[in-house]
């Protein structure tokens, strides 16, 4: 393992924190090259961007079943 | 009293008592504890009623409501915080953070699902219901976590000073909580679909 590389391992643990904070430059690229040559860590990063878009319409979505129920 | 102003009269008991069942829903994800949950929620629409006049019509209902609901949450969480910073890093179940998803070399022991166009699944009823499944089946703590950055929308500075959690542990819990959400989706939802 190179020191310029990072695991499928970490780039998942990075790529969870990058939606929780604001990350630093060598993470960042560190990140992204490993994105750029892994398929694999480009879908669980695809999955992180859809479970947080899927937490927020769900949010929505039951405020919306309640006003339904209601009527 | 104040005098009755437009945003006053727009809040019946009945209007804010249809969102109680998404309130609780939000609490009881974050709380663990039905009644406590029940506790909050309680306050929220007692306390909604009250500072109705505050309410500018700016944000919608829900979003006002589940600030104060957010709030009621805090407070009640303070009061655990020693529990919870505790308990959430030695949580059942989260010892080895997945090792087992890599192998020895860090690499995916098995190559990661391919989910399609995922969006699809959002116009699905049935799709929120495995997503409340999974989100159930999350420890405790780590539930907590996840709810008041996802759900409420703190940021972890927020969640860190709230919990007594560190920022680091607060990164693991969230880390956990989103893969043990997609592992859990990945297999009720986009495992079934892909096998067919
Ligand atoms: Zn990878």
């Amino acid at each position: 393992m190179s020191i310029l590389m990072v695991t499928c391992k970490e780039a998942s643990r990075i790529g969870s924190e990058a939606l929780d904070r604001k990350l630093g430059f060598r993470e960042r690229v560190l990140l992204r090259m490993h994105l750029a040559l892994c398929e694999g860590c480009r879908r669980v990063d695809a999955q992180y961007r859809f479970l947080r878009r899927a937490m927020s319409e769900w949010v929505e979505s039951s405020f919306e079943k309640d006003a339904a129920d209601q009527r | 009293m104040t005098k009755p102003s437009e945003s006053v009269t727009r809040f019946k008991l009945e209007d804010l008592e249809g969102h109680r069942r998404s309130l609780f829903k939000f609490a009881m994800l974050q709380l663990r504890d039905e009644a406590q949950a029940e506790d909050v929620v309680q306050e929220t629409l007692l306390a909604a009623m009250q500072g109705a006049e505050r309410y500018t019509g700016q944000a919608s209902v829900r979003t006002w409501l589940t600030g104060i609901l957010k709030h009621k949450i805090i407070d009640q969480i303070r009061k655990s915080v020693r529990e919870i910073a505790t308990e959430a890093v030695h949580e059942e179940g989260s010892g080895d953070d997945f090792d087992s998803l890599f192998n020895e070399r860090g690499a995916h022991a098995e190559k990661p699902s391919d989910w399609g166009s995922p969006e699809t699944a959002l116009a699905q009823k049935k799709f929120f219901e495995v997503l409340e499944r999974c989100m159930d089946g999350l420890p405790k703590n780590t539930a907590r976590i996840f709810a008041m950055r996802e759900i409420m929308g703190m940021d972890t500075g927020e969640i860190c000073k709230e919990t007594g959690i560190s920022a680091t542990n607060c990164g693991v819990l969230l880390y956990r909580a989103r893969t043990a959400l997609r592992l859990c989706l990945n297999e009720r939802w986009f495992g079934a679909r892909t096998r067919r």
